[in-house]
């Protein structure tokens, strides 16, 4: 009777731990099959979204997937020490220096157009990742300050370089100076 | 045991006793009462033995080289304009003001510019299991080395600024406002507020000048205020000036007595030497030793009653503060035309032979001060830049002094448990509720602490977490010994970061609008393209048929055509076609043999 009773309490807790396995198993498949995605979604969520490409890839999505793929983390200077050290944490990656061969980490600046010097010609609001320019053919175009990222792609095509990139003023004080080095 | 105790002797009986002595009428201006603080061990009479010591003298040598990094203030960091290799003076720009909230900095001696670059791994970030106290501050930025040459030469071609020939009292403020902007002065007291900008306020009514320093060990600014206080009456007075308030006020803690009775003799000879017309006497206010009345909104509601409500600056109140420190920077900067270039620390802790309060260059390594205190680097336990209850820890001794440093503390294991006790793993909350009485804020701590470590930010926020000024009252009379502002700083790190997520995700949001555009527009670019083909392929297909017929009719003159007729010409006109091309094509071999 015992020993009956052993050999089914045997065969049931093997067959216990073989479902578990099983079940670990597909936990760990499922696992790896649906990291992928939110992980360059997160990835992408911490980048500044300037959609610069100062980091060498055409937008901020791409710079996350090829993070994703084993790309350095240090590559984006819009978002300086701050974002290397979310990208480090979310990445549990040890941190680094920022890699200033792609640029240093400059405080905010928003695009200025010098409304004067402008001729219309709307190459600059369609090199502006975010709509922040307005303006049409042959009329003046000017930016919405509130809008723009600082990413400097409207500056290039400016057939008359009418475009400035100036910090953000202090208010009440005359802080936009130009100084020698 | 002990400290609970002690915690209920000071709320029932010590408190309201100090401030029915403190609040009484008299030489004493009335004061208004505290909620919350508590009573901490002071140990300040140790780094007051003995006066200030200056920095290039004969007691304490230059550093080797001074590092300073962009950023030492709140707001945006400074952009370098010098280049490495490069010399520069004592006092020389070498970073400029860029963007908003940015400060100027100064070369604090004359020297070499070894590097600009990513030079420090001072302070460790995140709060670690079983090292919580640590800030959040940046471990890497950007720094300016510079390799002291020890002669401290200042630029024989920099002319004197103009408002060091002529007295402040005659120059208008705006110039007076622009040369604090200059001298790159930031909030002296901690939290590094570009000074210039609080002193662009409108409508100020009271200005207060904190001589509180209300936190253990340190004593920086008491020793200012013996030492130099004429420089600190005058540096308010022009503040004062500047921002046009009608009362000025110095509050300091009632247990300073030597400062106390300095800014007295102070106040008095100024006005005796040189009266300023229209400007109201400047008011010496005590207010009660408690930890923490040096707060900026707490001293104000000691000084004027008024409380600030949350999410509130004190200017919204018509109230401003200043600490003493920064208003004889202020002095310095608008009489001596001296930039900030260097500020009075304290150095101290029971892992130091000889503490002192130091003059110091700002950017000296902490190692360069620690050796000329006496360092005991067996006794130290932790160290600290600041005081015990609001100071974060430092790894490396090479971390420079920063403009907001008012303390380095050497703390030794003896130090750290007078206020706290966060290097035993600390007890769960057991509810007792001994935070909630001591929080200046008013806040409830356990409440905060619950949500923190749930990371429940939308709970954190509704109960003010943002409010929560971070004076450690709370974890000092914790009987978990729970390191509760270490929880707090991190949650308050999180909220913020999810904010700022807030414009990038703004921009996401826009990016995608634009190309969703773009797709679609290439879209009906195509199908304009599909629809023209259209057109024409109906249009070619009706031009067989009878389709032209009512084009031809009504162009020509001829109006009766039979369809035989037309079908006849048509055939004639394709003949002919057919003809020329046959034509053409036997040309074009004939020429290609004749090319042959």
């Amino acid at each position: 009777m015992i020993n009956i009773l052993g050999a089914v309490l045997l065969t049931v807790a093997l067959l216990l731990g073989f479902l578990w396995c099983m079940v670990r198993l597909q936990g760990v498949i499922a696992g790896r099959n649906t990291l992928a995605g939110p992980a360059v979604e997160s990835i992408n969520k911490v980048l500044p979204q300037t959609q610069c490409g100062q980091c060498g890839y055409a937008g901020c999505l791409p710079y996350a997937q090829a993070i994703a793929a084993g790309e350095n983390i240090n590559r984006c200077p819009p978002g300086g020490t701050q974002t290397i050290r979310r990208l480090a944490k979310l990445l549990d990656l040890p941190e680094m220096p920022l890699d200033v061969s792609h640029g240093w980490h400059l405080p905010k600046r928003v695009a200025v157009i010098r409304e004067t010097e402008c001729i219309g010609c709307t190459k600059c609001i369609q090199a502006c990742p975010v709509d922040a320019i307005v303006g049409a053919p042959k009329l003046m175009h000017t930016v919405i300050t509130a809008d723009c990222t600082g990413c400097d792609l409207c500056v290039d095509p400016c057939p008359v370089d009418c475009i400035d990139m100036l910090p953000l003023a202090v208010q009440g004080l005359s802080t936009i100076r130009v100084v020698n080095a | 045991m002990s400290r609970i105790s002690r915690s209920l002797l000071i709320k029932k009986v010590i408190k309201p006793f100090l401030f029915r002595l403190a609040g009484k009428p008299g030489w004493l201006s009335p004061i208004h009462a505290l909620p919350g603080g508590i009573f901490p061990a002071p140990n300040k009479q140790v780094s007051l033995q003995q006066k200030i010591v200056g920095m290039p003298s004969a007691q304490l040598a230059m550093p080797s080289q001074l590092i300073l990094p962009l950023k030492q203030h709140q707001g945006d960091d400074a952009v370098p304009v010098v280049r490495p290799g490069q010399y520069v003076y004592k006092r020389q720009l070498i970073a400029a003001a860029s963007g908003h909230g940015s400060v100027n900095l100064h070369a604090p001696t004359s020297g070499l510019i070894t590097a600009i670059d990513h030079q420090l791994a001072a302070v460790n970030t995140r709060p670690q299991p079983g090292r919580p106290w640590q800030q959040s501050i940046d471990p890497r930025q950007t720094a300016i080395v510079i390799k002291t040459d020890g002669n401290d030469l200042t630029d024989p071609e920099l002319p004197l600024p103009p408002l060091s020939i002529t007295p402040w009292q005659q120059r208008p403020t705006d110039q007076l406002r622009q040369a604090v902007f200059d001298a790159g002065i930031c909030g002296l007291g901690g939290a590094g507020f570009p000074t210039a900008i609080k002193l662009s306020a409108s409508s100020i009514k009271t200005l207060i000048i904190n001589g509180a320093e209300c936190e253990p060990y340190i004593t920086a600014d008491e020793a200012l205020m013996r030492e130099y206080a004429d420089e600190i009456v005058e540096g308010s007075q022009i503040i004062q000036t500047i921002i046009g308030a009608q009362d000025c006020v110095i509050g300091i803690e009632e247990n300073k007595h030597e400062a106390i009775k300095a800014i007295q003799s102070a106040i008095a000879g100024l006005e005796a030497a040189n009266p300023v017309s229209g400007l109201s006497v400047v008011k010496l206010v005590l207010v009660p030793a408690i930890y923490p009345s040096g707060g900026e909104k707490q001293l104000i509601r000691i000084v004027t009653g008024i409380q600030p409500m949350s999410g509130q600056r004190p200017s919204d109140v018509g109230v401003l503060c200043h600490s003493v420190a920064t208003a004889r920077a202020v002095f310095k900067a608008i009489t001596d035309g001296e930039p900030l270039i260097s500020r009075v620390t304290t150095v101290t802790g029971s892992a130091l032979r000889n503490p002192v309060n130091v003059e110091v260059l700002i950017g000296t390594p902490v190692s360069h001060l620690l050796q000329f205190a006496g360092f005991d680097s067996s006794a130290l336990e932790r160290l600290l830049v600041g005081g015990p209850l609001m100071g974060y820890a430092v790894d490396d001794l090479e971390t420079p002094v920063l403009k907001t440093s008012n303390c380095l503390l050497a703390a030794s294991q003896q130090d750290i448990q007078s206020v706290e006790a966060s290097s035993i793993p600390h007890r769960d909350c057991i509810r007792c509720d001994f935070c909630a009485p001591v929080c200046p804020v008013k806040l409830q701590p356990q409440t905060l602490y619950f949500s923190s470590r749930h990371q429940r930010h939308d709970s954190a926020v509704k109960n003010g977490i943002l409010d929560c000024i971070e004076c450690g009252a709370c974890a000092a009379v914790c009987p978990s010994h729970i390191p509760l502002v270490a929880y707090y700083r991190d949650e308050k790190a999180l909220i913020h970061e999810e904010a700022d997520c807030g414009e990038s995700s703004r921009w996401q949001a826009l990016f995608e609008k634009h190309q969703q555009r773009q797709a679609d527009n290439v879209v009906a670019v195509q199908q304009r393209k599909l629809e023209k083909l259209q057109h024409k392929l109906v249009s070619i297909a009706e031009g067989e048929n009878p389709g032209k017929e009512p084009v031809v009719e009504s162009g020509s003159p001829v109006s009766h055509k039979s369809a035989e007729q037309i079908k006849r010409e048509i055939e004639a006109a394709v003949a002919r076609t057919r003809a020329r091309k046959a034509e053409l094509l036997s040309k074009a071999d004939a020429n290609k043999d004749g090319g042959q």
